[in-house]
């Protein structure tokens, strides 16, 4: 345990040296929650709510979405698959640990790291700018805490298994740019899932990927009364564990078939 | 001039040449990452039909409406992509002191870094804004006349300049600072996504910044007015329909001037 907490450290510290790069990437998430914002605004004239939802709600989630983004790494990370490419992997599969504990504390560490220097200073940004609400209540802010550390997990596992598709696929930058975009469309990251026709919002709701955004922001609005509160995270963390176990047991079946290339 | 503009496009059209026909080695690579790009690109559009779907318009503007802007802006961006693309990764050259050998070959230093990046998939962001582009005309009623179905080209041309010239302006920054030009994804991501809503919805100073300093209000939002016969601007001059070819112009050539003044203050970061 003591080597996977100094894992989760370093990477934590590696993150933290980007400066300029965080500077210019919070200036970014800002510039799109500002036209998400001004969107809704338009929409929201001459009307209360939509589907239940009020200006105020629209406009937090937009603001919980774009601080979301990379404590939840939405752009994709190739690391793993970079590794299997180059046949550097092998290095990774010999040492003395376990191979999905050792990147799941290193996701952990940048996560951590993009949370307090990315995504806490985004959603400042729009308290102070967009006056948008904070939780309700201490147990809005504690739910919402585990939220999101099951969002990263989820999607830790999502991009886990598509890393680890690099050992079948030669070229993974395909599957690698359509789960890019399924995240960022079915997490309601694009579109908050409750303004989307019944149909596919039904479909939308049993994804992974609305565990990722929707979920995490609805918990924090407070839409959920306390049954469907602990449905939510319980929700969330089935789909970390069902992608925990897939990636686990895929990646055994990797170990057996390795051929390395260009090793 | 003529002469070296003439021989400038050869020498892009060469260097394009050779980037396709490396990229047609891998077919099937290629082929899948176009259409998944495609498909990832085509659920932008569906959100925003969503989005219409639920609140009907937006500031008076319904999906079809919202659809022209989003497919002007997509077309005209993803143009400009493609003919540019290497402006967009100049900060990584500049890092790898890649523009010294650049420097030292016997060509033009624009047209080399132009078509440094040049990649068949980005067909994919102009298919599917076309498409977008399509359904709007179909969503539609616009009263078509010969004048409407010339500007139309010439708007889209006049947008996919000003993009360019942004990707121009963000490469300059590099010749400075080497840090922190992530800033100008702003300007060009954030753009395109921006003119794909109408202008007006935006905060004052928004909309004063992107008509007078980076005029991208051109690139969609007054295409659109007159496509649509829309009065909602009725106090503006009628010329300003007129404007985007001359705002790409001028766009276009302050970004080349300060790209000619960027080049000569190069100093390689040596390593």
């Amino acid at each position: 345990m003591r080597l996977y907490l100094e894992i989760v450290r370093r990477a934590f510290s590696r993150q933290l040296t980007y400066r300029a790069a965080t500077l210019a990437g919070m200036a970014t998430n800002c510039f799109f929650g500002i036209l998400r914002s001004y969107v809704f605004m338009a929409a929201y004239t001459g009307r209360v709510d939509a589907r239940g939802w009020t200006l105020d709600d629209a406009l937090t989630y937009v603001w919980v979405g774009q601080a979301l983004i990379m404590p939840v790494f939405m752009w994709g990370w190739w690391d793993i698959a970079l590794a299997i490419r180059s046949g550097d992997v092998v290095t990774y599969l010999s040492k003395p640990f376990d191979f999905y504990g050792y990147w799941l504390s290193q996701d952990a560490g940048r996560a951590i790291c993009h949370t307090l220097t990315r995504g806490a200073p985004t959603l400042m940004f729009g308290l102070l700018v967009f006056d948008i609400a904070l939780p309700s209540s201490a147990l809005n802010a504690l739910s919402f805490a585990a939220s999101v550390v099951l969002a990263v997990w989820i999607s830790f596992g999502l991009r886990f298994l598509l890393n680890i598709s690099a050992f079948w696929l030669l070229d993974y930058r395909g599957p690698g740019i359509l789960l890019m975009f399924a995240t960022s469309f079915f997490s309601g990251l694009l579109v908050p899932l409750v303004f989307w026709p019944d149909w596919a919002r039904t479909i939308a709701e049993a994804l992974p990927f609305s565990g990722i955004i929707q979920v995490p922001a609805d918990v924090y609005l407070g839409k959920l009364a306390d049954g469907a509160l602990l449905g939510a995270l319980v929700f969330q963390l089935a789909w970390a564990l069902a992608l925990m176990l897939a990636g686990r047991r895929l990646i055994s079946l990797a170990i057996t078939r390795v051929v390395v290339q260009g090793g | 001039m003529t002469a070296i503009l003439l021989q400038d496009i050869r020498l892009y059209l060469t260097l394009v040449e050779s980037r396709v026909r490396s990229q047609a080695q891998y077919r099937g690579s290629f082929l899948l990452v176009t259409f998944v790009t495609f498909l990832g690109m085509a659920t932008e559009l569906v959100a925003v039909i969503f989005l219409l779907d639920t609140f009907g318009d937006i500031a008076g503007w319904g999906v079809g409406e919202i659809a022209l802007l989003y497919g002007l802006a997509g077309i005209a961006f993803g143009l400009a992509e493609m003919v540019g693309a290497g402006f967009d990764m100049f900060p990584e050259m500049i890092r790898r002191g890649e523009l010294d050998q650049l420097l030292l070959r016997p060509a033009g230093v624009f047209t080399q870094v132009m078509a440094a990046d040049f990649q068949l998939r980005r067909f994919s962001r102009i298919g599917q804004a076309l498409v977008a582009l399509i359904l709007a005309l179909r969503w539609t009623s616009i009263a078509w006349t010969p004048e409407k179905m010339l500007y139309l080209p010439l708007a889209i041309l006049s947008g996919a300049i000003m993009f360019l010239a942004v990707f121009v302006l963000g490469a300059t920054l590099c010749f400075w600072t080497v840090e922190s030009v992530e800033v100008i994804n702003t300007l060009t991501n954030g753009g395109s996504e921006m003119t794909g809503y109408p202008m007006s919805i935006y905060h004052d100073l928004m909309q004063r910044f992107f008509t007078f300093v980076i005029p991208l209000l051109f690139v969609s939002y007054i295409p659109a007015l007159y496509l649509l016969d829309r009065p909602e601007r009725a106090d503006w001059p009628g010329w300003i329909v007129l404007m985007p070819p001359v705002a790409a112009a001028c766009l276009v050539g302050v970004s080349y001037i300060l790209w000619g003044v960027g080049v000569r203050h190069y100093r390689s970061t040596g390593s």
